[in-house]
């Protein structure tokens, strides 16, 4: 036993530096994390805490003061907030019925049905929103006649923007969901079908539980993106009288040199979402623990 | 349990309407781009002159040129670097490997203004200016991690011994990774090449944040020129071309998933 302990040690001496070469694959990415992922955030950190008086750098709290004594951030957080969960909740309206529905579709068809909700997003984003201006942005030809006609206007209402959000995240909200939708066993379904469950009974105790971690990570898919946007409310809401998105502000105040205080939002923003995704993580723990018991 | 022909014909119809609410923007910028005038309200005539300006569009054309020649950059670093990290990463201690794989993860949380931000920084502190060399830089940074978090999870699911059978057998690390583990993880890596490449080509915040005005890609170009004057139609003829070629390769990938479907069915 002993000589075959003291072989195997010998012959995992002899491999040791075989992993090692494998393990050095991985410097590359080291290096891409450390400058171009861990610096950032160093940097933002850095930043956030500096006030730069000509080339002299201080040591100051001053950009968050500045941040968020005034009401003018929170003002925009809320009106990001509002805006974002409004289109979430849309999306999720919409877009869990469609991704139930299609996942009761005849498999022949799905996949050809799931690539028409993938391929708009393979137009650029920014070209979309420009056809989505035309029609329902200041002067688009939707948006004149809804004014002209009902005095109903979607570009200073807010609306055209919540349509806006919705056309461009909704397929974020389809895919996780529907995913996880056909990973479901029919056998689940049977069982409660059998026991005596009505459809909507069966929906509720089985299905929804089964595709809630689709659900959330659909909600974190959306909800995050729509917050911090920028192209859309741009130009399709009247942020002038409405209230300026929190990435609109970050961006003008960059633009002006301003780097302490755009690093110190950032830094806000970063920290609020580590704490959601955590959040839903946790939830979503709940959910695939529910789903290996069964 | 059966379902109704109300109820079928219903989710049909629900399934539709939202497929052609996702469209209608883009039939109108198709529409529009064969239009005389340059209006976005009214079709005054029906010409191709915007298809034959949009090749004298220098600006477009470059920020065109741009974003694709990024993106194929792009995506073959970043495929290649998430690729070799996430089988490196593999042989890591559990504790450092976590540690690496929450960072790579931050830039798929964060926002992408925050990233942005972050990046800008950086170059502001090597003193690199901003263009073409920084948004490669940033591209790169960006989708690095999800090629290492689209790979890695299928590369957990390999068995690990093949590997070292492989140098077991004699082969030198590099080769058996390139000969053993490559071609099992190839589909898992074609996934990640494409939405590499999807990321890049329709990144707008990252681009216009680490480039400064000096050069534009197409959503740049979008926002800092064309929505401002808007008396410019070029962009819905590029755009059209774009339309037209993603729905070729909608229409091929329907005709193969029939084909396999029948052939499926004959084989049952």
């Amino acid at each position: 036993m002993s000589t075959f302990k003291k072989s195997l040690k010998r012959h995992v001496k002899l491999k040791f530096h075989k992993p090692d070469v494998v393990k050095s694959l991985a410097l590359p990415t080291l290096l891409v994390i450390l400058v171009l992922i861990v610096l950032p955030m160093l940097l933002l950190l850095g930043y956030s805490f500096i006030n730069k008086e000509g080339i002299a750098f201080k040591l100051t709290f001053n950009n968050y003061v500045v941040a968020f004594a005034t009401s003018y951030y929170w003002d925009s957080l809320f009106v990001s907030f509002k805006y974002a969960l409004i289109a979430t909740l849309i999306c999720l309206l919409i877009g869990y019925p469609f991704a139930y529905f299609l996942s009761k579709v005849h498999p022949r068809y799905q996949g050809i049905i799931l690539l028409l909700i993938n391929a708009p997003m393979w137009v650029n984003m920014t070209l979309r929103v420009f056809g989505l201006k035309a029609l329902l942005g200041n002067g688009g030809i939707i948006q004149q006649f809804l004014v002209e006609n009902f005095h109903f206007d979607v570009y200073n209402n807010g609306v055209a923007l919540v349509i806006g959000l919705v056309y461009i995240y909704l397929p974020f909200m389809i895919i996780p969901i529907y995913t996880t939708l056909i990973k479901i066993d029919p056998a689940h379904i049977e069982a409660g079908y059998d026991l005596g469950a009505n459809p909507f009974k069966v929906f509720q105790k089985i299905t929804f539980p089964l595709s809630f971690s689709g659900v959330l990570s659909g909600i974190t898919m959306v909800f995050l993106p729509t917050a911090t946007a920028i192209v859309a409310p741009h130009y399709l809401y009247n942020w002038s009288s409405g209230g300026q998105f929190i990435g609109q502000i970050i961006e003008a105040k960059v633009n002006k040199g301003y780097y302490g205080e755009g690093s110190a939002i950032s830094i806000f923003l970063a920290i609020l979402i580590t704490i959601m995704s955590l959040t839903a993580n946790k939830f979503d723990r709940y959910a695939t623990l529910s789903e290996g018991e069964e | 349990m059966k379902v109704s022909k109300t109820t079928k014909r219903f989710r049909i119809i629900f399934l539709s309407v939202i497929i052609l609410f996702l469209y209608i923007p883009l039939f109108y910028i198709v529409i529009f781009s064969f239009n005389k005038s340059s209006s976005l309200l009214k079709m005054s005539g029906f010409s191709f002159k915007w298809y034959s300006q949009m090749f004298d569009n220098d600006q477009l054309m470059d920020a065109i040129w741009n974003t694709i020649s990024c993106a194929i950059i792009a995506t073959v670093v970043s495929t290649i670097i998430g690729t070799l990290g996430a089988i490196g990463l593999s042989k890591y201690k559990k504790n450092s490997r976590n540690i690496l794989l929450a960072a790579t993860n931050f830039p798929v949380l964060n926002p992408d203004i925050v990233t942005a931000i972050g990046l800008l920084l950086v170059f502001l502190l090597f003193n690199i200016k901003g263009g073409y060399f920084t948004m490669i830089l940033a591209h790169i940074s960006f989708c690095t991690p999800f090629v290492i978090i689209t790979i890695y999870p299928k590369l957990k699911t390999l068995d690990s011994n093949t590997l070292e059978a492989a140098m077991d057998l004699g082969a030198k690390p590099l080769n058996a990774v390139v000969r053993v583990l490559i071609p099992q993880l190839k589909s898992a890596i074609f996934a990640a090449a494409s939405m590499a490449f999807t990321m890049s080509f329709d990144d707008f915040v990252i681009t216009y944040f680490v480039t400064g005005a000096s050069i534009n890609n197409i959503s740049t170009y979008l926002y800092t020129v064309v929505l401002r004057k808007t008396k410019d139609l070029t962009v819905n003829a590029f755009s059209t071309i774009l339309i037209i070629f993603i729905v070729i390769i909608v229409i091929i990938r329907f005709i193969i998933d029939q084909q396999k479907y029948k052939s499926k069915k004959i084989k049952n």
